[in-house]
């Protein structure tokens, strides 16, 4: 591996050095390769009788002919393999990561590791022929990060025109958070395939078959808060699952009509427990010499599916969706402690259980448009979301207090129910005042029945009744400016289940320009201010929960319209949020305010320097401030800085060769001790492509 | 205040980065108007003959609407080529085995096709605690449909589906499950864009993002060890065990 300081002079050492061979060595040859092609050209244009001129449409038909007969050429010239053409990118690559800070936070951002991997590589095979009898138009595989990356994936796709179509796709990601302060950490490997198959039964018919399974597991660790004390704990995660399905969906003229039907599985083999003795963190003489629980889910849900669109008579549009799921779901659980309670008894816990759960879920739309004339536009849709569920858990738990000779044991059934039913209704208007700008209004009513039941004791209902009205207005100048804004207020009447906000106040608006070719300028304002009634007489409040946050963004960028990959960013995003919370709710006075700002700048550039020779440059950087809470008034910097240039250099029958330099930093001074998760890392990738 | 020097040192770096790579950038990519490739679009008729799926799927969304806005000519463009580029070439070359049929567009591709525009998106996921898509590890399809869906262009049916299909942990059912999870979905407590704040919380004090929907609490709850909700709740997302999610 290459050292700290030497990795990261490479860095940026090297893709300048090739530069500079770039623009100085070779000029001379290409010169003379110039001269050459511009004789051939000269030569060619004679015998055409110069009719290559761009601003002639006829000339411009003729040129692109001869250029899509000079591609057949070319594709007659590609290798073949038993009947099929194929053609593509290979690339191999080495990678050397040199690191210095927090190894942790690094994973976190990119997780990228030393060692060689298969980067942007796809193959695609083609009959050589045009042969209607073929199984498919086209085969692709595709692989990227293959060899440890942080997101692995490779996958195949193939089709044949108004026949069939097929994709499928792995990934296996490494989720890694383990940063400071933060009690929960993840290390975790998460794999997902996804395939989709689609049959063109008849030109209006279509038959789709999908698949997808995952499957994720290791390492998590987590903190919990036992008897005044805090006390980590290992939560080893081992989870999988997947999804069969199909469906018909149906297409004529503007209709449209799909159902499908799908079978999920899902499989939670979890558990936690201590390592050892623990004291745990507080001021509490609790400790743990021993805990162990685990807890396995298994779970079954076929689900339905159902939708259409429709257009009637030119001027109204219906859709609407359904979706049915009944979920069955069984679980086990046991646990085993031995510690010292907060009275420094010696006492052990045994528990076990095990359970069922069944639940219905109904999810319906249903909307409607209607546009009597062209200024005018009324809208209606109907939304229903429930959940019906009941379960029954059956459980032991006994409890010894050693010193006392005390045994409690515990034994019960508990049935429980749970129901929810939202229901919500929303119409609204639209009237184009004039030909660039229109008004708006939306009247929304929605109510929420909950129903929640446990084995003996008295079911308790609740109902939240909540309305809303948006109104805005739009303007829209052709390409060159849009403009909306909107004013929504939502009311909720909640007294029972403590479920909040009891009103809640927000305004959106948003600016949209495009000055000129290739720049874009976007503004944006939102502000969403709620205040929370507690509602319940026994706290003796009167004072309610007021949370208010604003967020400004300002965002600037250009890019070369027509050209690929060319972009400049310039933005600025501010988010602000103040509190008002008794502090008779939670001990801490969170009345008080937060400040967060982030601006950044960057460029993502791809561009030919010379014909074998092109070249990338992206450099993103992000700045961030924030202004801490609970009186301690002061700046907390936080700076990313993520810059990469590399050079492809295109040698002889289709090898290049790739070098690319990336300097990453991530500073944080929001921490205590600050620099405890920084890091500055130096990415060097050295690659070998085949491009056939 | 610190916050107003780090603002306004901060926005000058990033407007004087952000000015001098646009400088470069149209030095840099100046090509003279005779070389330019001509720029042709079809119309999204003819891209509807073979894309029957992606077409029918974009019929009232927000970006067929947007078609004149987002199209790079002022009348007479698609909003298929707004997105991807005028399609002449690649119409002219579909059926063809040449590599350049996939790649007769000149619109860079998600995500930088998609923040094109959505630049407040970008600048969302700016902020300190993203999902890594503009680090080239995601892409805005792997949750979004732009071509439109059921579900407000979301890739999925269902919006929690949509996340749970990475955040497999967090899908249940259980017992007890969170209501708010599950009925007004993962994005009432997370902001999957970016936020400031750790989780994607839109406070950065945990109690806070509680305290929007729950205001009152039991009286004991009025001690510093209990500031900390998930310390005790620590099934937040939902517990077969304790409808409190304390286990």
């Amino acid at each position: 591996m290459l050292t700290r300081a030497t990795g990261r002079l490479l860095a940026l050492i090297v893709p300048a050095l090739v530069i500079l061979v770039v623009l100085a060595v070779p000029a001379g040859a290409r010169a003379e390769g110039v001269q050459e092609k511009n004789e051939v050209a000269a030569v060619e244009e004679k015998e055409e009788g110069n009719k290559a001129t761009p601003a002639d449409e006829a000339d411009l038909e003729e040129t692109k002919a001869a250029q899509i007969a000079a591609d057949a050429f070319a594709a007659e010239e590609r290798s073949t393999f038993g009947g099929f053409r194929a053609y593509g990118d290979l690339q191999i690559a080495y990678r050397s990561v040199d690191l210095d800070g927090s190894d942790g936070r690094f994973r976190k951002d990119y997780g990228l590791d030393d060692g060689v991997r298969v980067l942007n590589s796809r193959v695609t095979f083609v009959p050589a022929g045009a042969d209607p009898a073929s199984w498919f138009d086209r085969i692709e595989l595709f692989a990227d990060g293959l060899g440890g990356d942080k997101y692995e994936t490779w996958g195949i796709r193939a089709n044949k025109t108004r026949s069939y179509r097929f994709s499928f796709r792995t990934r296996e990601v490494d989720y890694f958070w383990n940063v400071t302060g933060d009690p929960h950490s993840w290390d975790l490997t998460r794999r997902n395939s996804d395939a989709d198959l689609t049959v063109n039964l008849t030109e209006k018919l279509e038959l789709t078959g999908t698949y997808r399974g995952f499957r994720q597991a290791d390492a998590r660790q987590t903190t919990r808060l036992i008897s005044g004390d805090v006390f980590p704990f290992d939560e080893p995660l081992d989870q999988s699952g997947s999804t069969w399905g199909g469906g018909l969906r149906w297409r004529s003229g503007t209709t449209l009509l799909f159902a499908s039907q799908d079978f999920h599985s899902f499989t939670d083999n979890g558990g936690f427990g201590t390592r050892g003795l623990n004291t745990g963190v507080g001021a509490s003489e609790a400790f743990l010499s021993f805990l162990e629980q685990r807890e396995i889910r298994e779970m079954k849900a076929p689900t339905t599916r159902g939708g259409f669109q429709t257009q009637i008579a030119g001027h109204v549009w219906l859709s609407g969706d359904i979706l049915y799921s009944k979920q069955e779901l069984d679980f086990t659980f046991r646990s085993s402690a031995e510690s010292n309670d907060f009275r420094d008894r010696p006492v052990q816990l045994e528990a076990d259980a095990l359970g069922e759960v069944n639940r219905e879920i109904l999810h319906g739309n249903v909307r409607a448009v209607w546009r009597p004339g062209d200024r005018l536009s009324l809208s209606g849709e109907y939304r229903r979301r429930s959940w019906d569920q009941s379960g029954t858990r059956d459980g032991t738990s006994a409890e010894t207090f050693t010193t006392d000779d005390i045994t409690r044991t515990q034994s019960d059934i508990t049935d429980s129910a749970y129901e929810v039913t939202i229901d919500q209704f929303v119409f609204g208007a639209e009237w184009a005042v004039i030909d660039s700008g229109a008004l708006f209004g939306e009247i929304g009513t929605g109510t929420r029945k909950q129903t929640f039941g446990t084995d003996g004791f008295t079911d308790i209902d609740s109902q939240t009744d909540a309305t809303s009205y948006k109104v805005g207005g739009r303007f829209r100048s052709g390409r060159v400016f849009d403009a909306e804004a909107s004013y929504e207020r939502g009311d909720i009447d909640n007294p029972f289940t403590r479920l909040a906000p009891g009103t809640a106040d927000s305004i959106n608006v948003k600016l949209r320009a495009r000055p000129g070719t290739g720049w874009q300028i976007s503004g944006t304002y939102r502000l969403w201010d709620t205040e929370n009634d507690s509602g319940d007489p026994k706290l003796d409040s009167t004072d309610p929960v007021q949370l208010r946050t604003e967020n400004w963004g300002l965002n600037v960028a250009y890019g070369g319209t027509g050209e690929r990959g060319r972009w400049a960013y310039a933005g600025y995003t501010r988010l602000k949020y103040d509190s008002n919370v008794p502090i008779r709710f939670v001990g801490v006075d969170f009345g008080d305010y937060q400040e967060g700002i982030a601006e950044y700048a960057s460029t993502d550039d791809i561009y030919s320097v010379g014909g074998e020779y092109r070249l990338s440059v992206s450099s993103p950087l992000t700045l961030y401030g924030r202004l801490s809470y609970v009186n301690s008034d002061g700046t907390v910097p936080l700076t990313y800085y993520d810059t990469e240039i590399g050079i492809r250099y295109l040698l002889e029958m289709g090898v290049f060769l790739d070098a690319q330099g990336r300097f990453v930093k991530y500073a944080d001074d929001t921490e205590l001790p600050s620099t405890v998760d920084d890091y500055t890392g130096t990415i060097l990738t050295l690659g070998l492509g085949y491009r056939f | 205040m610190g916050l107003s020097n780090l603002s306004l040192r901060a926005l000058g770096l990033a407007v004087l980065s952000g000015g001098a790579a646009m400088l470069f950038l149209s030095m840099a990519t100046a090509v003279p108007a005779q070389e330019q490739e001509p720029i042709e679009y079809v119309g999204d008729d003819l891209c509807a003959e073979c894309h029957v799926e992606q077409a029918g799927k974009l019929q009232g969304t927000v970006h067929a609407d947007m078609l004149e806005f987002l199209a790079d000519e002022p009348a007479g463009i698609g909003s298929c080529e707004a997105c991807h580029g005028p399609g002449m070439l690649h119409a002219e070359m579909a059926g063809s085995e040449d590599p350049g049929f996939r790649d007769a567009f000149v619109t860079t591709p998600d995500p930088d096709g998609c923040v094109g525009c959505h630049l407040e998106v970008r600048g969302q996921f700016s902020l300190p605690e993203r999902h890594a898509v503009l680090q080239g590890f995601m892409e805005c399809s792997d949750c979004h449909d732009p071509h439109g869906s059921f579900n407000g262009g979301l890739r999925v049916e269902a919006q929690n589906a949509t996340c749970t299909q990475c955040h497999t942990d967090k899908e249940g059912p259980w017992v007890f499950p969170h209501a708010s999870r599950e009925v007004e979905g993962c994005t009432v407590c997370h902001q999957p864009h970016g936020s400031v704040n750790p989780h994607m919380l839109p406070f950065r004090e945990v109690a806070l993002t509680c305290l929007s929907c729950h205001p009152g609490q039991p009286p004991f709850h009025n001690q510093p060890e209990f500031a900390e909700c998930l310390s005790c709740h620590v099934q937040i997302h939902g517990s077969n065990l304790d409808k409190h999610f304390l286990q």
